[in-house]
């Protein structure tokens, strides 16, 4: 297990370094000059060709690229973002400040489509290729077929304008967090109903399922004790995966329902071109991501051996 | 497969057909031109002069949805396409070859897919500036990973077959067993992929395009007009639900040829093992 653990953690270091690369290079390769945006926040209209040398010089842009990197690298590493560019504020602060609420919203989600998604699964499964079974299909197809933002918007008017149970925007409360998270988590309740189903069926065809069931143990038994715990284990895996895409669409939800978190903040900051503010953005939900799924998949390597065995990590 | 199991499928052919044909035709059929400002007229409910209303600007709403999936639809088609032809590239070379070349490319892989999507999006719509060729770029970047994961594994399940052997033994180059036999082998899976990634890239084009980072206006998109017309929902309900419909349609018409395809190869597969 140390060994797989060792394995699974130096494979992260490479994607890590190429989100830090990809982020550093946002501000590289970004029009504008960096100097100039700093010296301008002073609010002084003159900016004369010296200052911005010796901006220059203090910010270090005339070194090369690979040591800006490193020097940027390291800042970064000590929670450093830099400040951004339209209200002078601390990045790193800021990002820290709104990160709750985004990490908020990316666990309820996450906590709809493990209970919906399951179970839902594991209903169409029980019932396969009857009534029930074809209606959650046609279900799950609809459910991929709604853009978030577009399922959104309907839930608002139905559940905030029509029915006027739910707020219809803002943060605070877990009320609150119920729209916009059911929005979120839609398309990944259903590519994870299907995942189970296609699972559970395949552990039904399974020899020992066939035992159980010649053995006479109860129907619901053989579902739950039996196919159930084996079946689960590659959806775990699978909703590890889908984490980044809810942490990644909550850019889209934040700004639908006007949440305070991080997505939104990386909205404001690409209309503004704030280019700090998108750096820290992409540091932070890649850095999330990549640590997320090896924690799923350590987790995945504990409860099933044969992972660890595996010959399929590189 | 019985007769009734394609049904599905073909009802999706029909809708996407149809969505494809109108858009295409759209110069013709269209009764406005998508952008004619007419002020007097704004926010008029379907029926009437216009077919389905018009938009706070006084433009047409139904030649806006015509052209509206045009440039998403399109942009969807080239990046998955260019997405596959490149995974394809990668993915042949690294199952066919083998070796160290493999673990090249497959530590290469592991890096793109360890990148979260939209964050990536997020980032080069931020450096470039959103436009047609930034949109493209993000996509290609996020989704071809899916692709040569896909061809990896098949390709090294033919190199080890026999006739490929026979076939090097005959001095057969490798670019022709690739090209007339290992790639059709294939397609079926990637077709199955294709389907299931240009629904995902619509997907993202249209949530990036409703956030002002996609398709820009004043170019009529679905999206866009769905994200202009929210404000206006309560009194003009038309606006924000046709332009949705029309988003889910596509979206559904292409799930629905993807699930009927996957569920053709699957069977395909399974009679091809009976025989072995």
């Amino acid at each position: 297990m140390i060994r797989y653990i060792i394995k699974r953690a130096a494979s992260a270091v490479p994607v890590l370094l190429g989100i830090s690369v990809i982020a550093f290079a946002l501000g590289l390769l970004t029009p504008g000059d960096p100097a100039r945006m700093a010296l301008d926040r002073d609010g002084m209209s003159e900016i004369t060709q010296e200052m911005l040398d010796a901006k220059r010089e203090e910010l270090g842009l005339n070194d090369p690229a690979p040591v800006q990197y490193g020097r940027w690298l390291w800042r970064v590493m000590h929670g450093d973002f830099g400040t951004s560019y339209s209200d002078h504020v601390s990045v790193g602060g800021e990002l820290l400040r709104r990160l709750p609420v985004t990490l908020q919203l990316t666990f309820c989600s996450v906590l709809l489509v493990i209970v919906f998604g399951i179970s839902g699964g594991i209903l169409a499964a029980a019932h396969a290729g009857k009534t029930l079974d074809n209606i959650l299909k046609v279900l799950t197809n609809l459910m991929l077929s709604f853009p978030s933002f577009w399922m959104a918007i309907l839930l608002v008017i139905v559940f905030a304008e029509n029915l006027k149970i739910l707020p219809t925007s803002g943060a605070g409360s877990v009320r609150h967090l119920i729209l916009p998270s059911a929005a979120l988590a839609s398309v990944n309740i259903a590519m994870t109903q299907r995942l189970m189903r296609s699972s559970m069926l395949t552990e039904f065809g399974k020899q020992y399922v066939l035992v159980a069931n010649a053995k006479g143990i109860r129907r619901w038994q053989v579902l739950f004790a039996h196919a159930f715990p084996n079946a689960v284990i590659p959806v775990v895996t699978m909703i590890g995966n889908y984490i980044g895409g809810i942490l990644g669409g909550s850019f889209i939800i934040e700004n639908v329902f006007s949440l305070p978190g991080i997505g939104s903040y990386a909205l404001a900051a690409i209309h503004a071109r704030d280019y700090p503010v998108i750096q820290g953005y992409v540091l932070v939900t890649g850095t999330t991501f990549v640590a997320v799924s090896l924690l799923v998949d350590l987790v995945c390597a504990g409860i099933n051996p044969r992972m660890r065995l595996g010959g399929k990590m590189l | 497969m019985k007769k009734r199991q394609w049904i599905p499928g073909a009802v999706g052919l029909a809708v996407l057909l149809l969505i494809i044909t109108a858009s295409i035709l759209a110069p013709w059929i269209a009764p406005y031109a998508p952008n004619e400002i007419n002020m007097a007229e704004g926010l008029q409910g379907p029926g009437g002069k216009h077919l389905l209303g018009t938009d706070l600007l006084g433009r047409d709403l139904f030649s806006r949805i015509l052209y509206g999936g045009r440039s998403s639809m399109l942009l969807a088609l080239l990046a998955t396409l260019l997405s596959m032809l490149f995974g394809l590239i990668v993915g042949t070379m690294a199952g066919y070859f083998g070796g160290w070349c493999d673990y090249m490319l497959t530590v290469c892989t592991n890096i793109f897919q360890g990148l979260p999507g939209t964050s990536l999006m997020v980032a080069i719509a931020g450096i470039m500036g959103p436009s047609f060729r930034s949109l493209m770029i993000a996509l290609v970047l996020t989704s071809w990973t899916g692709f040569s994961r896909i061809v990896r594994t098949e390709a090294l399940k033919y190199r080890e077959e026999n006739f490929v052997e026979g076939l090097r033994s005959l001095g057969e180059s490798h670019l022709s067993i690739i090209w007339l036999h290992i790639i059709p082998n294939m397609l079926g899976n990637v077709m199955v992929l294709f389907t299931t990634r240009i629904g995902r890239c619509l997907l993202s084009i249209s949530g990036l395009s409703y956030l002002g980072l996609g398709i820009q206006p004043p170019d009529p998109d679905w999206s866009v007009m769905l994200s202009d017309a929210q404000m206006h929902f309560r009194s003009a309900p038309h606006l924000v639900l046709v332009p949705g419909v029309c988003m889910v349609l596509l979206l559904f018409s292409i799930n629905l040829i993807g699930d009927t395809l996957r569920d053709w190869l699957d069977r395909q597969n399974r009679e091809a093992g009976g025989y072995l």
